[in-house]
Parts: structure tokens; C-alpha cells; sequence
């Protein structure tokens, strides 16, 4: 037997977002083994080639001190691995309950599954909503109910993706007494995250930048300064810099707008009113589900206004379709949920046309003038610099995802829109790739245009909100001067509705 | 009365048995759009055991001393081995839906059309005919219940329930039912069950269960093609006097209907196929059907044109599947083929 719960030597993986390159880390028995990095980092691709959902190119993983080899996520549950991903694994439709029962090893009816859960819940100070299905649960539920999973699963090394994304910073402390409690009972938990605020909590830290593990040491000794620099080769990127710009007038007005949700995992939303100004970037912060794209969607005319109004400088457009909003000035892109609002398989030039394509400019009598088309483009990608212009002519899909957003963004800029709506911009990028973008967003707000951000990433919305309102369960329950709040307030408000002036909502934990 | 009541049941009884099919795939997460040329494939090979095992004389002893029992039990073997074939025929669809990932749509109509191009190739070789027969009789001496059986004579009249459940029926549809009730414990009451149901809502939340993901959903594809075979073979076992001919009257797609209907859940199904089976049974038998008993053919003196009646099953599931397929709660992931990779 070995010392270490889990060995990996050597391992190299891809995904889309990053790769691991030759990765060597091994974490001891008993402790909270936090693996650090950017987007880019390759903690993603880790992650998922350890439990079988990425394979694996070379190099060798070890529980316990023997081999596993896992080429299925199945594989790797019965190997003894346990885990919890960013998007959670639960069944819209079933309760955590009923997930518990199909536990391999869990026999037995379903009272004595319960009796066991709940002894557990007490055991590791955990609160888990059973018997409700999932699709009815906020996040912070379905990951409590995801880690009884994993406690009741036996697993000897438990791995868990971005905590952060599904706790508040509240649900996170009660959840590292949790932890705690695992890692005493002589199991070993790996956090797998972009934080380095979580990677603190953990006994060890290994740091990857760019796929390769730059340090591995004891946070506490290193302090939250010091990992910021091995995971960004240097101190972490500034600021982003904001011209003070005095307000315009309202261009966008929307007044109790109700919508359904255009998905299943997405919200619906119900009485919203807002209103955004030109040269100001609006900024509406929600959680997963929280009604965001809905909202979104409607604005942009791609699913009815049910009820309420929205008037772009003054002029009606609740009922609009998608192709007069774009007239009358509206721009969307629409983030990676929709392929930033791009053709994979269209060039990247011929996308760049894609909402120009009545103009004569790209065509003549209804054929295509691809000469033209190319030309426009790379004159739009020049002007916003984002040097892709030796791209024209390569699939979109074969693009990097900020180069997509980057495209996408300068389409619906160089059509000069009076209010930019960017839904996710930033999803999945490093924190350099994230600057550019957001500096591509302030550039509408300095050609004193309006823009609406909606964002799930709190960082983002205190880097560039003007005016900073919280969306929760669908409906706005703050209004905030970014200058004067905090990202815990934020948080806050939009895990637990509470709202301003009101706080008998408010749910004390 | 109990005619009508018979009648639907013969109808009714293949169709929720084959709908139930068509649950097991999609819950599985494998659209199983072959239920057709399943039950084409399985009625086939029905008859096709039927007509060889008669054809070594087997049974015949049985036959000759009226052993009714005996019979009966060659026919569950019959249902048997056309459910097997049906399994085996279903095998191609999983291959190519789980293994090759190809689009199950597809998949399935290839698979509806090939049940009749190859089971009509073999009949014209055994038969040299479009149509194969049993190898002697028919199906209702050797497989059918009747009053005589049971001492009533010529004359005497069974009761009500006598004349409605046992007089002039196949036991094969009250197997099937028990088969039904069976399987849909199996499906909603059982770990088996829930775990092949999960992989139908969230394969990637399976897996993380540590169910194996490839095993459930060809698990599903095999016991729906069992279903849909053995579905198939007691089809034209009780309407089509036990010979195949390479279709089973668009039965599969009713099929489906019936599913959606029933919105995957065995109770709504039972009720949908009764419904179907109703109206069919009016299409088949309208201009002999007796309601009431008093010797008046209503139906037939309405003076309605025929093929309205003949219409009625389909329009009905047209009528139906257009209001009631919006509401509808179909598997989240059925039709997506399983990558661990993607979520």
C-alpha cells in the first residue's frame, strides 16, 4: 500500500479550453488537495480525463498505490473515484434520494437508504433537501446533495470542479467543515478550481499554468499573493482601466417584461425593469438558471415578450421580431451557449456577414458577392484589432474560443448598435483573454453607445458595471453602485433573493 | 357486448404491449422508431416456428387427443421465440445507435424497411406465395379457447364473463398483459428499472452512479425488440388467423402514438391502447357489430361510407398526438447518443 491516496504520473490530456501537459501530483491520505489554475490552465482537462471523460494521451493514474485505468466515467466510479463536475451530475427529474439508491454497494429499500443518508447529513454537517427533484433545487441544494453522494459513495479520493461556481461564499464555509470531516475519516478530496481565495482552504496547493504544474506547496505558507503568482507567471493582471464618462440619456427602457424559459436549465423570467443609458454599461448578475438568458432572448426577439414593454429610444418594440429589433439598433451576442452566435462550419468571414446579408454591400439581386463579403470582414476584424485577419477564410469552428467571442463581438460593434446586449462573454477564458474582451465591451461604452451585460461571473460585473443590478429566480432584486458594494454582497443577493429595503426574505444560515 | 369487449382486447393487447416497448428504448435513451419492422420480423419468425414445429409433428399427438394444455404451451413457446428474434433484430439498432452513434431516426426507418423486404424474400422461397400459413389448420383449433372446452355445449350459452374472457379467445393475450404488468413493475419499481430509466434522463449522471451507461441502453433496445417481437407475433396470431406477410397494418406506429399518448407511463398507455384498440376493432368489425344484443347492426345501418370507419384508429391518433404531444414528458436524453466526453 502507499502512502498516497492518488498518484498521477505523466499525465497528458486535451480538451477544448486547455490541456494538461505531463502532469505529475500526488496527494496524500486524508487531505485537501487543491489543484489551481486559469481557464487555460488545464485543471479542466485533468479533471475530466480522470474520470474517464477525456482520454487519456499518456501517463499513468494510481489509487491507492495500484493502477487504474478508467475509460468511462462509470469505469472510474467503480474504480473508487468519486467526483462532483462544475455543471452538476443529477437527473432533472429525479431527487437526491432516489440518485442515492443507484449507488453501486446500496442496497437495501429505500427507508434504509434514507436512514443511512440522514446519518450521514448529521455526521458531516450537512443540509440536503431528498425528496425534491432537482430541477426544482438552487445549486448550492444539488451540490449538498451531490457531495451525500459522493459521502455515501465510498469513494477513497473525491474530486470536485469550481465549488465556487454552485456555493456562495457563505455555503462554502459550512461546506469546508464538511470537507473537513471527509478528509478526517482518512479520504482525500482534490478541489479543483480558479480561485485562489479556495485554494486556501486545502492542506496543499499544486499550481498549473498553461498545462504544466509550476509549484506545489502549502497555501497558508504561500498566502493568496504568492499563488496569484505562480498561476499567472507574474502578479495578476490589472485592473481593468475605466475612462469616467458622464451618462447619456435611456436608450433602452424595459418595464415589467415577463418571459418564459427558452430551455430546460434556464430560468424564466417575470416583472423586470431596468433601464440602460447610453455610454454606461448596465451589468444584471444571476446565478445558473437565474432567468438571465431568458431575458436575454426576449430582448433580442428570439422568444415572445409575454408581458410588460421594451422601448429602445422611445420606440416600441415588444412586439418586434428578431429581424426589426436588429434594425431599429439592437446587438446580441449571444455567448457559448449559442456558438457566440456563429456557424461552425461557415467561414469566418462568411459569418461576419451573416446579419448584413440583405445590404448590398454583400449582396446584388440575391446572389452573394464573396469578394465583397471577405473584404468587409477583414475591414470590420481589422478596426476592432483583433487580429484575425489572417483567419478570413479558416472554419470558425477550428477558431479558439476567445478568438470566436472577439468575432462575434466586432460583428454586431461594426454595425454600431445603440444598445449591445453580451450574454456569458467571458465563460471558460483566462484572465488575460477575459481583459481584451472586456476592453472591447468598453470600447461601446466610449463610442457612448449603451451596453447590457449579463453575467453569472461577479468578477466581471464589478470590473465594468456602471450600474450593477442582481437577478434572481427571475426577477431583479437589486439595484447597486459597483463602487460601493462588495462581491459577497453580491453574491449574496443573488444565491438567496435577498432583497433591498426588504429583509424578511433573507435566510439566515 | 362481449364481442366488442374481445374484439378491442384483441387489438388493445399487442399495442400496449408493443408501446411498452417503445418505453423501454426511450427511457433507455434509444428511440426504437423500428417497433414496425420488429414486430414484422418477430410475427414472421412466430409463424415460421409455428409452421416447421408442426411440420415435424410434434404437437400433433397433442392435437389428435385434444389436449388443450399442451397446446396452449406450444403457443407460449411460439410467443417465446418470436420475442428472441425480435431481441436479435433489435441488436442492430443498438449497434448502430449505441455503438456507431448513428442517428436513431434514422436507424430505425432502415430498420422498417428492411423487416418486410426480408421477411417477404423468405416467404417467397417457403411459401412460394406472398403469404405464410401455418402448416396445417388454422390458429383458432389449435390455439383458440372455446366454450366447448370447458363442457358447454352447442347450444348453452357461458355467462356474461364466460362469453366475454374465455369463449373464443387466445391465451396469448392474457399473456401478453401479464407480460405487461410484469415488465412495467420491472421498469418502475425495480433498481433495474431506475437505473435503466436514469440513463434515459442523464446518462452523464449515471455514469456518475457508476451504472454502465452502454450495457443499460442496449439492455432497453433488446427488451423492446422482445416486446415488439412478441407484440408482433400475437398480433397476427389473433387477426390474422397466424400467417405473416410482411405487415402488421402501420400497428408499430400506432404504437408509438399509443406511447406518446400515454405519455411513457404504463397506466396511460393501457388506457391510450384501449382507445386505439376500440376504434380498430370498429374499423375491422363495424358491419357485424352488435352493441347491444338486439340484432340490430347499428353501425352498418347508419349508412356511413366504410372507409370512414376504416379511417377512424388513424385519424383518431392524428387528432390525439396533435393536442395532447405538446403536453407530453418525453426521456430528456432519448434520441442523443451517449459520449462520456460531452455534457
Amino acid at each position: 500500500m502507499s502512502e498516497f491516496a492518488l498518484e498521477i504520473e505523466h499525465l497528458s490530456a486535451a480538451d477544448r479550453n486547455g490541456a494538461a501537459q505531463n502532469l505529475t501530483l500526488r496527494a496524500a491520505k486524508g487531505e485537501l488537495f487543491a489543484v489551481l489554475g486559469d481557464a487555460d490552465g488545464g485543471g479542466s482537462a485533468l479533471f475530466n480525463a480522470l474520470i474517464g471523460r477525456l482520454p487519456m494521451e499518456q501517463g499513468a493514474v494510481y489509487l491507492n498505490g495500484g493502477e487504474v485505468r478508467v475509460r468511462h466515467p462509470s469505469a472510474a466510479r467503480r474504480a473508487g473515484l468519486g467526483w462532483i463536475a462544475r455543471e452538476g451530475d443529477l437527473a432533472d427529474e429525479h431527487t437526491v434520494l432516489e440518485h442515492l439508491t443507484l449507488l453501486p454497494g446500496m442496497g437495501g429499500s429505500k427507508r434504509r437508504v434514507r436512514e443511512k443518508a440522514e446519518k450521514a447529513c448529521e455526521e458531516y454537517a450537512l443540509d440536503v433537501e431528498m425528496d425534491v427533484p432537482a430541477k426544482e433545487m438552487t445549486l448550492g441544494e444539488r451540490f449538498r446533495g451531490e457531495m451525500l453522494r459522493e459521502i455515501l459513495g465510498q469513494a477513497d479520493v473525491i474530486l470536485i470542479e469550481e465549488p465556487s461556481f454552485s456555493l456562495t461564499p457563505l455555503e462554502m464555509k459550512s461546506m469546508e467543515k464538511t470537507w473537513r470531516q471527509i478528509a478526517k475519516q482518512g479520504r482525500t478530496i482534490l478541489l479543483f478550481t480558479r480561485f485562489p481565495e479556495i485554494a486556501m482552504l486545502a492542506d496543499q496547493c499544486a499550481v498549473l499554468r498553461r498545462g504544466t504544474c509550476k509549484d506545489v506547496a502549502n497555501p497558508k505558507e504561500k498566502g493568496i499573493k504568492g499563488l496569484e503568482e505562480s498561476m499567472y507567471g507574474g502578479p495578476k493582471p490589472a485592473k481593468t482601466e475605466k475612462r469616467e464618462i458622464a451618462p447619456g440619456s435611456v436608450v433602452l427602457e424595459v418595464r415589467d417584461l415577463k418571459a418564459k424559459a427558452p430551455q430546460s436549465g434556464m430560468g424564466p423570467i417575470s416583472r423586470v425593469s431596468f433601464e440602460a443609458r447610453s455610454g454606461e454599461i448596465t451589468v444584471i448578475c444571476g446565478l445558473k438558471g437565474s432567468g438571465k438568458s431568458a431575458l436575454a432572448f426576449a430582448l433580442a426577439g428570439l422568444i415572445p415578450c409575454e408581458e410588460g414593454r421594451v422601448r429602445l429610444k422611445g420606440g416600441d418594440l415588444t412586439r418586434a421580431t428578431a429581424r426589426e429589433r436588429i434594425q431599429a439598433g439592437i446587438g446580441f451576442a449571444p455567448g457559448a451557449q449559442m456558438q457566440y452566435g456563429l456557424s461552425e462550419d461557415t467561414t469566418l468571414a462568411g459569418n461576419m456577414a451573416l446579419r448584413s446579408y440583405r445590404d448590398t454591400t454583400v449582396q446584388e439581386g440575391g446572389m452573394l458577392r464573396f469578394s465583397y463579403i471577405r473584404r468587409g470582414a477583414a475591414i470590420i476584424l481589422e478596426k476592432m484589432n483583433t487580429g484575425l485577419g489572417e483567419s478570413l477564410n479558416a472554419a470558425t469552428e477550428e477558431l479558439k474560443t476567445e478568438e470566436k467571442q472577439k468575432a462575434a463581438l466586432a460583428r454586431e460593434i461594426s454595425r454600431n448598435p445603440d444598445v449591445l446586449i453580451a450574454l456569458n462573454p467571458v465563460r471558460d477564458m483566462n484572465a488575460w483573454e477575459k481583459r481584451r474582451i472586456w476592453s472591447m465591451l468598453l470600447s461601446v461604452r466610449s463610442g457612448r453607445q449603451a451596453v447590457l451585460l449579463l453575467t453569472e461571473d461577479i468578477e466581471e460585473a464589478l470590473a465594468l458595471a456602471d450600474r450593477l443590478l442582481v437577478m434572481h429566480r427571475g426577477e431583479i432584486v437589486g439595484v447597486f453602485d459597483p463602487h460601493l458594494t462588495t462581491a459577497q454582497e453580491i453574491g449574496m443577493y443573488a444565491s438567496q433573493g435577498r432583497r433591498q429595503g426588504g429583509e424578511e426574505e433573507y435566510d439566515e444560515e | 357486448m362481449p364481442f366488442l369487449i374481445r374484439q378491442t382486447l384483441i387489438y388493445a393487447v399487442p399495442l400496449m404491449v408493443v408501446a411498452l416497448a417503445g418505453v423501454y428504448a426511450e427511457r433507455s435513451g434509444i428511440i426504437n422508431l423500428a417497433l414496425e419492422g420488429i414486430m414484422i420480423f418477430g410475427a414472421f419468425m412466430g409463424v415460421l416456428f409455428v409452421r416447421t414445429v408442426q411440420e415435424w409433428g410434434w404437437f400433433q399427438a397433442a392435437y389428435d387427443a385434444k389436449n388443450y394444455l399442451t397446446l396452449q404451451g406450444f403457443c407460449a413457446l411460439a410467443m417465446l421465440f418470436a420475442a428472441m428474434m425480435g431481441a436479435v433484430f433489435s441488436l442492430l439498432l443498438a449497434f448502430a445507435a449505441i455503438n456507431l452513434k448513428a442517428d436513431q431516426t434514422i436507424g430505425g426507418t432502415a430498420l422498417n424497411l428492411l423487416a418486410p423486404a426480408v421477411v417477404l424474400f423468405f416467404i417467397r422461397i417457403l411459401a412460394n406465395q406472398n403469404t405464410l400459413n401455418m402448416y396445417k389448420d388454422d390458429a383458432a383449433s389449435w390455439f383458440m379457447l372455446k366454450k366447448s372446452m370447458f363442457g358447454y355445449g352447442r347450444k348453452e350459452e357461458m355467462n356474461f364473463l364466460g362469453s366475454t374472457f374465455v369463449d373464443k379467445v387466445y391465451v396469448a393475450t392474457y399473456i401478453c398483459i401479464l407480460v405487461f404488468i410484469v415488465m412495467s413493475i420491472i421498469l418502475y419499481k425495480t433498481r433495474f428499472g431506475m437505473r435503466l430509466r436514469s440513463c434515459g434522463e442523464n446518462p452523464q449522471a449515471s455514469a456518475s452512479l457508476g451504472i454502465n451507461v452502454i450495457g443499460m441502453r442496449y439492455a432497453g433496445t433488446v427488451l423492446s425488440g422482445a416486446l415488439a417481437g412478441m407484440g408482433g407475433f400475437v398480433y397476427v396470431l389473433t387477426t390474422a388467423n397466424c400467417s405473416a406477410n410482411g405487415d402488421v397494418a402501420g400497428f408499430g406506429f400506432l404504437a408509438l402514438a399509443v406511447m406518446i399518448f400515454g405519455n411513457w407511463k404504463p397506466g396511460n398507455i393501457c388506457g391510450a391502447a384501449m382507445l386505439f384498440g376500440l376504434f380498430k376493432c370498429i374499423a375491422a368489425s363495424y358491419s357485424t357489430l352488435d352493441i347491444n344484443g338486439d340484432g340490430v347492426y347499428l353501425l352498418k345501418n347508419l349508412n356511413i361510407n366504410t372507409n370512414i370507419y376504416r379511417m377512424m384508429p388513424y385519424v383518431i391518433t392524428l387528432v390525439v398526438l396533435a393536442f395532447t404531444s405538446k403536453s407530453s414528458r418525453a426521456p430528456k436524453a432519448e434520441g442523443i447518443p451517449y459520449d462520456p466526453g460531452k455534457r
